[in-house]
């Protein structure tokens, strides 16, 4: 459609560009883009209006005089309008950095002694059955569980040494599984441990302790005859 | 990198005005210059409150922000003393202060849900008709529409006394620039404003 060919020239006439002879030509014989361009240059006669009207507007008589007070007092400035609340914002940054500390160092609990360790791992011996030379170790507390034996052919101590941890599981050192005793058996219980390190775990040594040696029972293969293979006889199946 | 509306370090009230005369600080103009500021408050209060007026379209918020932007200057005005670039740098911060205002004018508006903004062009009496209101929100929103490029070409193209050339000296643009913004914006302000005139015609 030839207006369609002139929709763009039209808007650019409207805006102020000087129309081109096919536009003007198009524009003598054609009553619809006359009426197009005619709407348009009206909103835009419409839109200056209001927007010169707008902007003509004064400000008021004491803005000047304003402007020229707030400059002039330094209070006035934003930058000033804050500054008192600097100290106590400081004060509250150091001690919200004091109260992080402190909960990061109280999260990571008491650093365990060495001493500590031994006495939560290693087992209490009684003196008159303990090995010499242990003499405070009565004192200890008492431990909540067993040590694990020592395996076959390890050298020095009777004692296992605490068996090594990750240094992140180190938090863990104190939370060992908690084995309950009777009233009374506590002491039965750190002879028996006492006795199966020396021992070194040996049948013998159990049933010195008072334990009954497990009774193995001797193993019989069983007498399993192979399968035999019989064929269908053919005149069983054929009736079903 | 010290912002603007920052205390120096070290500031104190107590060190009053001659403590510093940094950006961002109370400042102290010597009598030279703030007799120099003080012409250029008389010569660009106008212009700073139109160009503020033209976004927002409401004369107490324009005040507001014309009076932002001097104290602003103040604090600048060591490197603002050239008249024209006084000017050009007024009408910036003028313009993205009123646009930081009506964006945040806008937001609390959408917070209280509000439908409809309060009408920023008041009636002026009571012959002022709807439709005549209705028009210049109208218009209001097309210029609102404008890409903020195209926006402030119109906004101080639409001030009497500026031609293009003078446009271009406060934007500090080559009037060729200026003059395809300004065509781009009012062939948009047709586009969006032809309606309006059709319904109109209708009636």
């Amino acid at each position: 459609m030839a207006c369609e060919r002139y929709r763009e020239a039209l808007a650019d006439v409207a805006a102020g560009v000087p129309a081109p002879a096919a536009v003007e030509e198009h524009l003598g014989s054609c009553a619809g883009c006359r009426e197009e361009l005619a709407v348009r240059r009206r909103a835009l006669a419409l839109a200056d209006e209001e927007l010169a009207a707008l902007l003509s507007a004064e400000p008021s008589p004491s803005l000047t005089a304003r402007i020229r007070q707030e400059a002039a007092r330094p209070s006035s400035a934003p930058v000033l309008r804050f500054a008192w609340l600097w100290p106590a914002t400081a004060a509250a940054a150091a001690a919200a950095a004091l109260l992080v500390a402190l909960v990061v160092w109280l999260g990571r609990g008491p650093s365990p002694s060495p001493e500590a360790r031994v006495a939560v791992h290693a087992p209490v011996v009684p003196r008159d059955s303990a090995s010499p030379g242990r003499e405070g170790s009565a004192t200890r507390p008492m431990p909540r569980a067993a040590p694990r034996p020592a395996p076959e052919g390890s050298t020095g101590s009777p004692y296992p040494s605490p068996p090594r941890r990750p240094p992140a599981a180190r938090p863990d050192v104190l939370r060992e599984p908690e084995v309950l005793v009777p009233p009374g058996g506590g002491e039965a219980l750190l002879r028996l441990v006492a006795i199966v390190h020396r021992e070194r775990l040996s049948p013998a040594g159990l049933a010195a302790a008072g334990q009954p040696a497990p009774e193995l029972t001797e193993l019989v293969p069983l007498d399993i005859k192979p399968l035999e293979i019989v064929p269908l006889d053919p005149a069983e199946t054929s009736g079903t | 990198m010290l912002l603007d509306g920052a205390i120096p370090v070290g500031w104190t009230p107590s060190d009053g005005l001659e403590a510093t005369a940094g950006r961002g600080g109370p400042v102290s103009l010597d009598p030279a210059l703030e007799r120099e500021f003080e012409e250029r408050v008389c010569d660009s209060t106008t212009l700073a409150f139109r160009v503020a007026m033209g976004v927002l379209r409401r004369r107490e918020d324009a005040e507001d922000v014309a009076q932002d932007a001097f104290l602003r200057a103040h604090r600048a005005f060591g490197s603002l003393r050239d008249r024209d670039r006084f000017r050009a740098w007024l009408v910036r911060t003028a313009f993205r202060l009123a646009l930081d205002r009506l964006r945040s004018e806008k937001r609390r508006a959408r917070r209280q849900d509000e439908l409809v903004l309060e009408p920023r062009v008041r009636v002026a009496s009571v012959e002022d008709d709807l439709a005549r209101q209705q028009l210049r929100e109208k218009v209001g929103e097309a210029v609102d529409a404008l890409p903020e490029k195209l926006r402030i070409v119109t906004v101080l193209a639409a001030i009497r006394e500026h031609d293009v050339a003078s446009v271009a000296r406060l934007l500090e643009l080559p009037e060729g620039t200026v003059k395809s913004r300004l065509h781009l914006a009012r062939k948009a302000l047709a586009e969006r404003l032809r309606w309006l005139v059709s319904d109109t015609a209708k009636r």
